[in-house]
């Protein structure tokens, strides 16, 4: 008898993904057929005969060291990616700081030294003006010949 | 500082999957230190995007499929060096000579040689069941096939392998 349908259900029981409602089926398939019987055993045989590796613990304190190690490297450059930014950000802001203070100052400097020109042009003009309001002075040197002396600017 | 609830989840699904994942990822290259370097890597990639792979899908699919990506990775590599002399060197398991008093060590031999003369999608198939113990869901979900698909090749597998150890089970 070929029974490939049934084995099919065996290797899914065997497997564990039988549903629950066909198993009493499959037991009493193979309670009554000897060759699907000699598949399971077979099957169980192939299973039980494979050897499965064990996790080396070697690799296990690699893995873990590398872990911290990564972890740490990651740590360091937190403070790069934190402090980098952060002190630049810095940088800009007082860059600018002391723009705006030295363009303000500057202006200031400019209308003082605007209001200085125009004191030092008043006087200016003042000094002219009394220069000019002076008396002519006559000199009388030794010889017959008199020189006048007149301010002017 | 590492954070407790990271090493935890970690630790967690580490202690689960490194077994199942070692298996897997040793059957299909037959390479020891090769293996290693891979599971180390999965492993560590799995610690960097613990947040993103909590948050998404299951974390053994994750590192399943992670692992499968670097194992096909390397066996293209290997394919690629191997090509020249791969003909000579790929024939050494069809022909065994079954003794009706073999021992169950020599199953094993059997078996084995057998695991290793599959083409690769079989025997990924029955890796990922028989050795890491995946249900077919997960394996599906894994290659990105059809359940039935995984059901149908698993049993064709199967089928080889106890047609080469009938006469020693009997």
């Amino acid at each position: 008898m070929n029974c490939i349908k049934n084995k099919e259900m065996i290797q899914l029981y065997a497997d564990g993904e039988l549903e629950k409602n066909k198993e009493s089926y499959i037991f009493d398939h193979l309670a009554n057929c000897e060759e699907c019987r000699l598949f399971f055993r077979a099957l169980n045989a192939v299973s039980s005969s494979l050897v499965k590796e064990e996790f080396p613990p070697v690799l296990e304190k690699q893995i873990f060291s590398s872990l911290i190690e990564k972890e740490r490297k990651n740590e360091n450059n937190f403070f790069k990616k934190i402090f980098v930014p952060v002190f630049s950000y810095a940088a800009i802001l007082l860059f600018l700081i002391a723009g705006v203070f030295i363009y303000i100052k500057m202006n200031e400097y400019k209308s003082e030294m605007a209001a200085v020109n125009q004191q030092i042009k008043y006087q200016s003009q003042t000094i002219e003006l009394l220069y000019n309001c002076l008396t002519p002075t006559i000199v009388h040197p030794s010889y017959n010949r008199e020189i006048i002396i007149k301010a002017k600017m | 500082m590492i954070k407790a609830d990271t090493i935890i989840d970690f630790t967690l699904v580490y202690n689960l999957f490194k077994k199942p994942l070692y298996n897997y990822v040793c059957k299909m290259l037959n390479d020891k230190s090769l293996t290693e370097d891979i599971t180390q890597n999965v492993f560590l990639k799995f610690f960097e995007n613990l947040p993103v792979i909590n948050n998404s899908s299951s974390p053994g699919n994750w590192l399943f499929i992670t692992a499968r990506n670097e194992v096909f990775g390397c066996l293209r590599k290997k394919k690629i060096r191997n090509e020249n002399y791969m003909d000579e060197n790929f024939e050494f398991a069809s022909d065994i000579n079954i003794n009706d008093d073999v021992e169950l060590s020599e199953i094993k031999d059997i078996i084995e040689k057998e695991i290793g003369s599959m083409d690769e999608d079989s025997k990924e198939i029955f890796v990922l069941r028989e050795y890491s113990g995946l249900s077919y869901h997960e394996i599906a979900h894994i290659l990105g096939v059809d359940e039935g698909i995984v059901k149908g090749r698993l049993f064709r597998t199967r089928q080889r392998l106890i047609d080469k150890i009938s006469k020693l089970v009997r």
